[in-house]
C-alpha cells in the first residue's frame, strides 16, 4: 500500500494526474483559456451558415474560425436549441448575438475567452426561475497542487467557503453570480458562475499576505491598510505546536512576543507570555480577549482546533480595550461557518511526553564525600566511614538515582476534536467538540491525570437583509487531579533525596525516603485534589443595518461568561516500608485523614453596543464607530473542611469527625465593574494614505469617584510608498509601507479599594480556650489612586520585495508607563507600622525592535519558505521608590527592572594566605568565595554587591522556521532562541538534601583545592558565580505530514486526510546542559516544580 | 433633493445615537461598589463588638515560638543546637551582620512596630468613638499592654529604639525618628504600665490570655531587671536594682498563683505540657483554630522538639553543656566531687528537672508513631557494627527509621511537649499547651538576682531555695560570687526553653564563656548489653562570639529610610 503511493522523483504526482483526468471527465471546462495567450486570428469575421444544428459544434466552428475560446460544460449546453444561423464576414459579436438570440442561455466576453452561462433575472416573467447550485470546485496552484485555506466567496453576499486540504471546496451560487477566490499568497480571482458545477480553478502566485485580513480591535482590517503593530498567527500555525497549552504556541513565532513555558505540568503548562517585554514594575500580564469580549478565557486552555486566528496588539492601538490594555491585548478568533456543504473535521492526536532532560544529581559516592566534607567543616567526626565511602565509591553499595526512580521516563497525551461548520446563506454554523488528557510524570501514580471536555458553537443568522443575529456558545469543563501533596513538595522530594536512601526495599516496597516522604509511598496513598473547572461562555450579538443610509449599522453583543471551581483536598496517610530484621513493616505518616472542599463561582457580563459608519467615496474611504461597553463580574466562594474520618472509603464531608474541633467553614465575595466609552474614526485616502484616530474613555472601580474615569487617546498614520506613481517603474518592490502610531494606554490592575480604610477578618485569638476573631488593618488609604499610564510610539515599516517572494516586517517602539502602581515599601519605614496601599509613583521606560521576514519559494517542485522573527526589548527604570544607596551603582534608577545586585566572585579562598590577602564576610575560611571590593573600602559587605541588568526573562527572544511542501508531504520546523536572560543556581546540601552533582564535585576541598566552586554547603551570598546564562535555542516544533491521495479517500467517503508526526522541545542548545543543570527554561532553578517536557506525537486529520 | 436625504440620514444617525445613549445612561451607578469582605473605618470604631474584634488582632503580635523552628531561641545558646536554622547559625557563629540580624530576631522589628501603629491608631481613633468611655479606656488598657510588650521585646534586642505614641500619616514628608535611649524606653514601659494596671482586669476575674494587672505587673518587673542589666545598666546604676526589686517581689509575693513545692518530675512537667497552670500569669493558649503551628500542619512544638522515631527531626536539640548544668538529686554538680555521676551511667539520680526537661538514652516515654506505647528511648548505635540500621537504637543516628531526622547531640528536649501525642496534630487533637510568657518562678529568680546585686544575700538564697524547693533539692548556702555563678545556673536550669538564655547571656555579658566553644553532644554505643559514652562528640564546632552581637543590629534599610536618622549599634 505504501508503495503504491510513493512518489517518483521528477514524476507528476500521480494522485495529482488522476484528479486532472477526473476533472477533465465530468466537468469539461475548457481551461485551455487560462493556459494560453493567442493574440492571433481574434480580428477574424465570422462566416457561418447553418440550420438545426446543436449549439455545440456552432461554437466548435466559430473557435476554429476566430480562435476564440469557450468556456462551458457539456451540463449546460443540454438544454441549448438547435441554431440556425447565417452570416457573412461579421464580427464574432454579431455572430454570437444571432446564435444565442432565442437561446434560454447568454454569454460573456472577457478576453479572447467567452463563457457560456444561462440567462438570469432577464426572465423572471418567462418562468425562468433563480436556482442556486451548489458549486464544487478545486483550487490549484501554477505547478497543478491543492492550495488549502484558499477563501472562496459570492460577490457581494456574505456567502463564503474555504477549501480543505486538497484544495477543494464547495460553496451556493446563483449562475450569473461572481465567486471570489482568494488566498494569501496569491492573487485574488474572480469566475463568474455559468452552468458549470465542478470548475477547477488556478490561482498565480502574487501580492503576498498584502490581501490578508487581520483582526484588530473592534474589527478586521487588511495587511495592507493596516497602520498599527499587530502580529497574528493563523490556526495551521498554532496546531504545529503539541503543548496543551496554546500560549506555547506563540514562542518564537510572533515578533514583539517574549513566551516562556515555565512548567509543563498537565494543567498548568501555560507559558508565561510578555508583549515587547515589561514596561511597568506593576502587573505585567497581556490582555487576552476572545471573540471581543475580555477576560472571559485565557490562552491557556482553550482548544487549538477551534482557533481562527491569534493577533497581538502591541502598539498603543491595544487602548482601545482600555482599563487593562497597557502590557498588550492577544485577540483570540475562534472559527466561524461558511456556506457550503457541511464539512466534518476530525482529529486525533497521541503524545507521547517526557522530561526534556534530568538533572544530574550527585551519585551516593560523591554525596558521602560531600557530608563528611560538612563534618570536616563543622569540625565532627566523618557521618560516614572510610569503608563506607570506598564501598560507594566501588558501587558496593547502591545509589539511587531519585529523579529517575521516582519519574517516568514518558506519559501520555491525547487529544480529539470534531468539528462540523457550513451553512446556507441564512445560517452559518461551527459546531466543536474537544477533548485532551494528559498522564502523570509519577511512577506508580493512578490519581494524577488531566481531563479537559470542550465545546464551542458559533451560529450566525442573518434574519433579514439588515438584520442579522449570532450566538456563540463556548463550555469546558477541565478536571486537574493530582496527588494529596503539592508539586513543589513533590518534586523537592525526588529532586532532594539523598542518594544513599534506597527508593525500595526488599523488592519494591516504598522505602520511606527523605524524610519519610518517598516520592513512591505518596502515590500508593489514597490522596487527592482535585479540581473541576467549568467555563460557560455565551455571546449573544446582533447587528442591524440601517437602512437608508449606506454604511450606517449598530450593533452589539451581550455575554455572560460564568466559571465555577470545585476543589476537594482528600488527604489520607500514606504507607511506606521499613526494614526489621528482613521484613518490611508497614508505616504511616500519622496525618489524620482530612478533607477540604471548595466551591467557587464567578461571573462576568459583559455588554457592548456600537454604532458604526463605513462608506467609500470616490477614492476616500471613511470607517468610523463609536461604542460603550460595560463590565461587571462578581464572585462568591463557601469551603468546609474536616479532619478525622475513621475510614478511607468515603471521601465526603458527612463522613469526617463529628467533634467542632475537627470542622471548619468559610466563605467569601467580591465584585468589581469597568467601563469604557470609545470612538474611533479611519480615513483613507486613495488607499495610499491612511490615517485612524481614536479616544477611549475608561471608567474602573478600583479607583474612587473622581479618579474613576482615564482619557485613552491615540493615532496612527500609514502612507502606502508603494501606491506612489514614482515607484511604478521600481520593479524590485511590490510593496512598501511605512506607518506610526502613538497613544496613551492604562493599567488598573491592582487590588481594589485601596482608596479606603478598611478592615479584614484574619486569624483570630483565643481567651479562655476559646476563639474569637480578629480584625485587621488593610492598607492605609490611598484617596488619589488613579491609573497607570503608558504613552506608547511604534514606527514600523511593512515590505514585499522581489516578486512578492520576500516580505519584513520591522517595527521600532518606545514606551513610558509613568503613574506606576507602587508600593514605597523601599522608602517608608517600617517603625511606620503602615501597610502601604499602591501609589501612582513610578516611571518606567521600555524600547525595542521587533521584526519578522518571510521567504517564499517554489524550487521545482518543492514549495519552501523559510521566515524568521526578532524580538529585543529593553526597560529603564526612570522613576522608583529606592532610598539612595550607600553606593552609586546600586541604584535601581536607570537600569532595567529586576535588576539584580550580586557579589562579584574573585575565586576560592585556598589558602591561609589568601584569607589574610582578601576580605570577606564574617566567618571566611579557606573554601569560601572571595568576593571583590566592589566598593574600595578594604571591607566586603552588602555595598560590594555589583548590579547586573539581566533576569529570567528574556531581553530577546528569536525564532525561525523552515517549511516545505513537496507533493503530499509537507514538513515544517521551527527554532526558538533567547538571550540575554540569567537565573539564580542555588542548591541545598546536607544529610537529608541532595545537591546536583555540579556543585558538589566541584566545591573546594582540602583533596581538590583547585576547585571552582565553595565548599559544599557553605551558605554563599548572592553572587555572579551561581549566576547562570539562561541562552538557548531550542527546536521548538518539527512535523511531518502526509496527505492521502484523494482517489483512495473518495472511495471510502472522505474530503482529506492527513496524518503527521510532530515532536515539540525535541532538541535544545544551552549553557546549562554540560553541568547536567536543569532546563533554562524551567522557572525554579533547583527543580523544584514538574519538569520541562519535550513530547513526540503522532496525528490524524481527517475532512469528511 | 440633497437637504432631504441629508435629513433622512440625519434622523437615523440621531435616532441611533440616542438607542447607544439609553443604554449607556442606564449604567451609570455600575461603578459604585462597595467592599463584600471587609469593613469600613467608621463601623470598627463606633461599634464595641467591631472594636473587640480589632484589639483581639493586635494581641496576636504577642509572639510565640512554636509556629517556625526559627521561635525557639534556645539554638543561638550553649544549652542548644538547632542544625536547619541560618540564622540561629549565623549568630553562633558571630556572622551577624547588618543586614540579616532581622533573622535572629524573627522580623522583630516591623512586627512590633506594626503592633505599636495599632495601639496608637485605636487610641487616635478611640477619642472619638461613639463608644462609652470606659469600654474605651479598658480596651484601651489592653492595646497600651500590648504596645508596652512591643517596646520591651525591642528594647531587648536593640537597645532604645524610637518611641512612637502616634500614627504616621502616607502623606508626610518624612518619617524621620531617631531612637530614644534605654532609659527612655524603660520610662515609658513603666510608665504605661503603672497607668494601666488600675484599669485593667485582675487576674481571677479576667478571660484567661487577656491582659490583667498581674501580667502588666509582670511586664514592668522584668523590664527593670533588664534595665539594671549590666548590658543595659553599664554604669551599674544600683537604683536601677532597686527599682528592679521592688517591682520583681511585687510579682513574686502576688496572690493566686502557686508554685510547687517538693513536687516530682512529672508535677514540674506539668506546668509545660498545660495541665497544670497554677504558676501562670500570662500566656498565649491555643486552639484547634488557633494552634501552635498557625497554620494547618499541625507541627508545634512537638513537631520541633521530638526525635525521629516520633517521626519529626530535632529541629532544636540540647547540647552536652545543658546536660551537665544539670545537679545529682544530691545536689551537687556531676562534675563536683562527691556527686556519685558515673559518666558511662549518666542519667541516674539527677534532680527531678532533669528528667521533666529532657529525652536522653534510657528515657521512658511514648513512642506516639513507631510503638505507639511507653518505652525506653534508644540512642545508642551497635558498638561492632553501627553501619546496620537494625541494630541500632530507634533514636540514634544510624536508626533504621528517619535517621537524619535523629538528634544530633543524642538529647532531646521533653519541656513543652506533650506526651503521647504526635508530631503533627490537627483538629481535636491539636497540641494546646500554653505558651507561658510569665510565670511565678521567673520572679523568685528576678528578685533573687537584684537582691543579690544590691548585696542582700539572704533574701537572695531564700528566694533561689525556693525554686529549688519545688522539687525538694537542698537548700544553697553559697554567698559572694559562688552565691552570683549559682543563681545563674539555677536560672538557666529553671528556664530552659523559655526564651530566657539568649537574653540572659547577653544582659550578663556572658557571651564568650557561653558561645565561644563548641556545640557538643554524646556518641553512645552499645557493646553487648553494656552502653559506651563519648562526650568528646562534637555538634557543631563553628561557634565564635562577637562583642557586638550582644545586640542585634538595626535593620540597615530601615537606617537608610530613615535618613540615618536612626542609628546603628556598634559594630554593625
Amino acid at each position: 500500500m505504501y508503495k503504491k503511493y510513493t512518489i517518483k522523483r521528477g514524476m507528476l504526482n500521480p494522485h495529482i494526474v488522476k484528479i486532472l483526468l477526473i476533472m477533465r471527465i465530468t466537468t469539461a471546462i475548457l481551461i485551455v483559456a487560462f493556459m494560453q495567450v493567442s493574440a492571433a486570428g481574434l480580428a477574424q469575421k465570422i462566416t457561418l451558415s447553418k440550420s438545426n444544428v446543436s449549439l455545440k459544434a456552432v461554437l466548435k466552428e466559430i473557435r476554429q474560425q476566430s480562435g476564440y475560446n469557450f468556456l462551458y460544460t457539456d451540463n449546460i449546453l443540454k438544454g441549448a436549441r438547435p441554431v440556425n444561423v447565417k452570416v457573412n464576414g461579421v464580427d464574432i459579436q454579431e455572430a454570437l448575438k444571432q446564435i444565442f438570440n432565442d437561446q434560454t442561455l447568454t454569454y460573456s466576453i472577457n478576453e479572447n475567452t467567452i463563457t457560456i452561462h444561462e440567462k438570469i433575472g432577464l426572465n423572471s416573467n418567462a418562468g425562468i426561475s433563480i436556482r442556486r447550485e451548489i458549486i464544487k470546485g478545486r483550487v490549484l496552484d501554477e505547478k497543478g497542487n491543492p492550495i488549502p485555506g484558499v477563501s472562496v466567496s459570492v460577490k457581494g453576499t456574505t456567502n463564503g467557503t474555504s477549501t480543505d486540504m486538497n484544495g477543494n471546496f464547495s460553496i451556493s451560487a446563483v449562475k450569473g453570480e461572481e465567486l471570489i477566490v482568494s488566498a494569501i499568497g496569491y492573487s485574488i480571482q474572480t469566475i463568474t458562475i455559468g452552468k458549470e458545477t465542478e470548475l477547477s480553478i488556478v490561482l498565480k502566485e502574487s501580492e503576498a499576505k498584502l490581501e490578508e485580513v487581520v483582526v484588530v480591535g473592534y474589527g478586521t482590517q487588511k495587511k495592507k491598510e493596516l497602520t498599527t503593530a499587530v502580529s497574528a498567527i493563523n490556526s495551521k500555525e498554532i496546531l504545529q505546536s503539541q503543548s496543551f497549552s496554546v500560549s506555547n504556541a506563540l514562542a518564537g513565532r510572533v515578533p514583539g512576543l517574549i513566551v516562556n513555558q515555565r512548567s509543563s505540568r498537565p494543567g498548568n503548562d501555560a507559558a508565561s507570555i510578555f508583549i515587547r517585554g515589561a514596561s511597568t514594575t506593576g502587573n505585567t500580564a497581556a490582555l487576552i480577549v476572545v471573540d471581543g469580549v475580555a477576560n472571559r478565557d485565557g490562552i491557556s486552555r482553550i482548544d487549538p482546533n477551534d482557533i481562527e486566528t491569534i493577533s497581538v496588539l502591541k502598539d498603543a492601538s491595544a487602548a482601545v480595550y482600555g482599563a487593562q490594555s497597557a502590557n498588550g491585548v492577544i485577540l483570540i478568533t475562534t472559527k466561524r461557518g461558511k456556506t457550503g456543504k457541511p464539512t466534518v473535521n476530525y482529529s486525533f492526536n497521541h503524545g507521547v511526553v517526557s522530561p526534556t532532560r534530568y538533572m544530574r544529581m550527585s551519585s551516593a559516592a560523591d554525596f558521602v564525600k560531600g557530608i563528611n566534607d560538612l563534618d570536616r567543616q563543622a569540625g565532627r567526626a566523618s557521618t560516614y566511614t572510610a569503608q563506607q565511602v570506598t564501598d560507594y565509591v566501588n558501587g558496593v553499595l547502591p545509589s539511587t538515582d531519585w529523579l529517575r526512580a521516582t519519574q517516568k521516563s514518558n506519559f501520555d497525551q491525547d487529544r480529539h476534536n470534531l468539528s462540523v461548520s457550513g451553512g446556507t446563506e441564512a445560517v452559518k454554523y461551527f459546531l466543536s467538540l474537544g477533548t485532551g488528557t494528559q498522564g502523570t510524570i509519577n511512577v506508580g501514580d493512578k490519581t494524577s491525570k488531566y481531563t479537559q471536555y470542550n465545546f464551542r458553537s458559533n451560529i450566525d443568522a442573518e434574519v433579514t437583509k439588515n438584520f442579522s443575529v449570532g450566538l456563540d456558545l463556548a463550555g469546558r469543563k477541565q478536571n486537574t487531579n493530582f496527588l494529596g501533596v503539592s508539586d513543589g513538595e513533590l518534586f523537592s522530594w525526588s529532586v532532594l533525596g539523598p542518594p544513599v536512601l534506597p527508593a525500595t526495599i526488599l523488592g519494591g516496597y516504598p522505602a520511606s525516603g527523605r524524610g519519610n516522604n518517598n516520592p513512591l509511598a505518596v502515590v500508593s496513598g489514597d490522596s487527592y485534589n482535585k479540581t473541576e473547572n467549568f467555563l460557560l461562555n455565551g455571546t449573544l450579538k446582533a447587528k442591524y443595518k440601517i437602512p437608508g443610509v449606506t454604511g450606517l449599522s449598530v450593533d452589539g453583543f451581550f455575554a455572560l461568561d460564568q466559571g465555577q471551581n470545585f476543589q476537594k483536598v482528600w488527604q489520607q496517610p500514606w504507607t511506606f516500608y521499613v526494614e526489621e530484621k528482613g521484613v518490611a513493616v508497614p508505616r504511616t505518616r500519622p496525618n489524620p485523614p482530612s478533607l477540604a472542599e471548595n466551591i467557587s463561582k464567578n461571573q462576568s457580563i459583559t455588554k457592548n453596543v456600537k454604532l458604526n459608519y463605513e462608506r467609500e467615496f470616490d477614492k476616500h474611504a471613511v470607517s468610523a464607530f463609536v461604542s460603550f461597553e460595560q463590565n461587571q463580574t462578581n464572585n462568591q466562594s463557601v469551603s468546609a473542611s474536616r479532619v478525622g474520618f475513621v475510614s478511607p472509603v468515603i471521601d465526603q464531608l458527612f463522613a469526617g469527625s463529628p467533634i467542632k474541633d475537627n470542622q471548619s467553614n468559610n466563605g467569601s465575595a467580591g465584585d468589581g465593574a469597568r467601563q469604557n466609552y470609545l470612538g474611533r474614526i479611519s480615513y483613507a485616502y486613495a488607499k495610499k494614505y491612511l490615517a485612524q484616530f481614536y479616544i477611549g474613555v475608561n471608567g474602573s472601580q478600583i479607583f474612587p469617584e473622581g479618579k474613576r474615569f482615564g482619557n485613552f487617546p491615540g493615532g496612527s498614520l500609514g502612507w502606502v510608498i508603494s501606491e506612489e506613481q514614482f515607484m511604478e517603474n521600481v520593479n524590485l518592490v511590490n510593496s512598501l509601507k511605512v506607518r506610526a502610531s502613538y497613544g496613551i494606554l492604562g493599567n488598573d490592575r491592582v487590588g481594589q479599594y485601596q482608596y479606603l480604610n478598611v478592615y479584614n477578618f484574619g486569624s483570630g485569638y483565643v481567651f479562655n480556650g476559646s476563639d474569637v476573631s480578629a480584625l485587621n488593618p488593610g492598607v492605609v488609604a490611598n484617596p488619589n489612586i488613579t491609573w497607570e499610564k503608558k504613552k506608547s510610539f511604534d514606527i514600523g515599516l511593512d515590505a514585499t520585495i522581489l516578486n512578492n517572494s520576500l516580505s519584513f516586517t520591522i517595527d521600532y517602539f518606545k514606551s513610558r508607563t509613568s503613574d506606576i502602581l507602587a508600593r514605597r515599601n523601599a522608602t517608608v519605614p517600617n517603625y511606620t507600622g503602615l501597610t502601604l496601599p499602591n501609589e501612582n509613583i513610578g516611571i518606567v521606560d521600555n524600547e525595542g525592535i521587533d521584526g519578522e521576514v518571510n521567504y517564499n519559494k517554489m524550487l521545482g517542485k518543492v514549495r519552501f519558505n523559510v521566515g524568521g522573527n526578532f524580538t529585543y526589548a529593553k526597560n529603564k527604570i526612570v522613576f522608583v521608590d529606592e532610598v539612595t544607596p550607600a553606593v552609586p551603582y546600586q541604584n535601581s534608577t536607570g537600569r532595567p527592572i529586576g535588576t539584580q545586585f550580586l557579589y562579584k566572585v574573585k575565586g576560592v579562598y585556598r589558602t591561609a594566605d589568601d584569607l589574610n590577602k582578601y576580605p570577606g564576610l564574617a566567618g571566611k575560611r579557606i573554601g569560601d568565595l572571595i568576593y571583590e571590593d566592589v566598593s574600595g573600602d578594604g571591607i566586603i559587605n552588602g555595598d560590594d554587591r555589583y548590579p547586573i541588568e539581566r533576569n529570567a526573562t528574556p531581553q530577546i527572544q528569536y525564532g525561525f522556521n523552515l517549511g516545505l511542501q513537496y507533493a503530499n508531504f509537507d514538513f515544517v520546523a521551527q527554532f526558538q532562541g533567547q538571550a540575554r536572560a540569567v537565573q539564580y543556581f542555588g542548591y541545598l546540601f546536607d544529610n537529608t538534601n541532595n545537591a546536583p552533582e555540579y556543585f558538589v564535585k566541584n566545591a573546594w576541598t582540602p583533596d581538590n583545592i583547585n576547585a571552582p566552586l565553595p565548599s559544599v554547603g557553605r551558605s554563599t551570598a548572592t553572587n555572579d558565580l551561581f549566576l547562570r546564562d539562561v541562552s538557548f535555542l531550542r527546536l521548538k516544533n518539527v512535523e511531518l505530514g502526509y496527505n492521502f491521495p484523494k482517489s483512495l479517500l473518495s472511495k471510502i467517503g472522505l474530503q482529506s486526510t492527513r496524518l503527521f508526526v510532530n515532536g515539540y522541545n525535541l532538541l535544545m542548545f544551552d549553557k546549562l546542559k554540560k553541568d547536567g543543570l536543569g532546563d533554562p527554561e524551567n522557572v525554579d532553578s533547583r527543580g523544584f516544580v514538574f519538569p520541562q517536557t519535550k513530547i513526540i506525537s503522532l496525528g490524524l486529520n481527517a475532512t469528511f | 433633493m440633497k437637504q432631504y436625504i441629508y435629513k433622512q440620514v440625519g434622523l437615523k444617525f440621531f435616532s441611533a445615537m440616542l438607542l447607544t445613549a439609553v443604554l449607556i445612561t442606564g449604567c451609570k451607578k455600575a461603578l459604585d461598589l462597595e467592599p463584600l469582605d471587609s469593613f469600613s473605618d467608621k463601623s470598627v470604631f463606633s461599634d464595641a463588638a467591631t472594636l473587640n474584634l480589632f484589639v483581639n488582632g493586635t494581641y496576636r503580635y504577642l509572639r510565640q515560638p512554636f509556629s517556625a523552628q526559627e521561635g525557639l531561641t534556645e539554638g543561638m545558646t550553649d544549652n542548644a543546637y538547632s542544625r536547619y536554622v541560618d540564622a540561629h547559625q549565623a549568630y553562633t557563629a558571630g556572622e551577624i551582620v547588618r543586614d540579616n540580624g532581622e533573622g535572629m530576631t524573627r522580623g522583630l522589628w516591623s512586627n512590633a512596630f506594626t503592633a505599636i501603629r495599632r495601639t496608637n491608631l485605636f487610641l487616635e481613633q478611640a477619642a472619638n468613638s461613639p463608644i462609652d468611655a470606659s469600654t474605651i479606656t479598658k480596651l484601651g488598657a489592653d492595646m497600651r499592654f500590648i504596645r508596652a510588650f512591643e517596646y520591651f521585646d525591642l528594647m531587648k534586642f536593640y537597645g532604645g529604639v524610637p518611641i512612637v505614641t502616634s500614627t504616621f500619616q502616607l502623606d508626610a514628608k518624612n518619617f524621620d525618628v531617631s531612637r530614644n535611649s534605654i532609659e527612655e524606653v524603660t520610662a515609658f514601659i513603666v510608665k504605661e504600665c503603672n497607668e494601666i494596671i488600675p484599669v485593667l482586669p485582675a487576674f481571677a476575674t479576667a478571660e484567661k490570655g487577656k491582659a490583667t494587672k498581674e501580667a502588666a505587673m509582670a511586664l514592668k518587673a522584668r523590664t527593670l531587671l533588664y534595665a539594671a542589666s549590666p548590658l543595659f545598666n553599664p554604669t551599674n546604676d544600683k537604683s536601677k536594682w532597686e527599682a528592679a526589686r521592688d517591682a520583681n517581689k511585687a510579682v513574686m509575693d502576688l496572690p493566686g498563683f502557686n508554685i510547687l513545692k517538693n513536687g516530682t518530675a512529672e508535677q514540674y512537667f506539668n506546668t509545660f505540657n498545660g495541665k497544670d497552670q497554677s504558676e501562670i500569669i500570662f500566656a498565649r493558649y491555643f486552639t484547634a483554630a488557633n494552634s501552635q503551628s498557625e497554620n494547618s500542619a499541625g507541627e508545634g512544638a512537638n513537631f520541633w522538639l521530638f526525635p525521629n522515631s516520633f517521626n519529626a527531626w530535632s529541629a532544636v536539640a540540647p547540647t552536652q553543656d545543658i546536660i551537665d548544668s544539670y545537679e545529682m538529686s544530691n545536689g551537687k554538680l556531676p562534675a563536683e566531687a562527691g556527686s556519685g555521676y558515673d559518666p558511662q551511667n549518666p542519667y541516674v539520680n539527677r534532680e527531678p528537672r532533669f528528667y521533666a526537661n529532657f529525652l536522653f538514652n534510657g528515657a521512658v516515654y511514648t513512642d506516639p508513631y513507631t510503638t505507639k506505647s511507653t518505652r525506653q528511648l534508644q540512642y545508642y548505635r551497635d558498638k561492632n557494627n553501627p553501619a546496620n540500621a537494625s541494630l541500632n537504637g530507634h533514636e540514634s543516628r544510624g536508626a533504621v527509621f528517619y535517621a537524619d531526622g535523629a538528634s544530633p547531640t543524642s538529647y532531646n528536649f521533653k519541656k513543652y511537649t506533650v506526651e503521647g501525642l504526635g508530631s503533627r496534630n490537627i483538629g481535636s487533637a491539636t497540641q494546646t499547651n500554653p505558651w507561658i510568657y510569665f510565670r511565678k518562678t521567673e520572679f523568685y529568680l528576678n528578685y533573687a538576682e537584684c537582691e543579690i546585686e544590691l548585696g542582700n544575700e539572704g533574701p537572695a538564697r531564700t528566694a533561689i531555695n525556693a525554686v529549688r524547693g519545688k522539687v525538694g533539692l537542698a537548700d544553697i548556702t553559697e554567698s559572694g560570687s559562688a552565691l552570683a555563678e549559682r543563681y545563674r545556673r539555677e536560672r538557666r536550669v529553671e528556664l530552659v526553653v523559655e526564651d530566657h538564655r539568649i537574653h540572659d547571656i547577653r544582659r550578663w555579658k556572658i557571651g564568650p564563656e557561653a558561645l565561644n566553644k563548641p556545640a557538643k553532644g554524646v556518641d553512645i554505643y552499645k557493646n553487648g548489653s553494656v552502653m559506651e559514652y563519648h562526650y568528646d562528640f562534637v555538634a557543631n564546632n563553628n561557634r565564635r562570639w562577637v562583642d557586638k552581637m550582644y545586640w542585634a543590629p538595626i535593620p540597615y534599610s530601615e537606617i537608610q529610610r530613615s535618613n540615618n536618622k536612626l542609628t546603628q549599634n556598634l559594630g554593625y
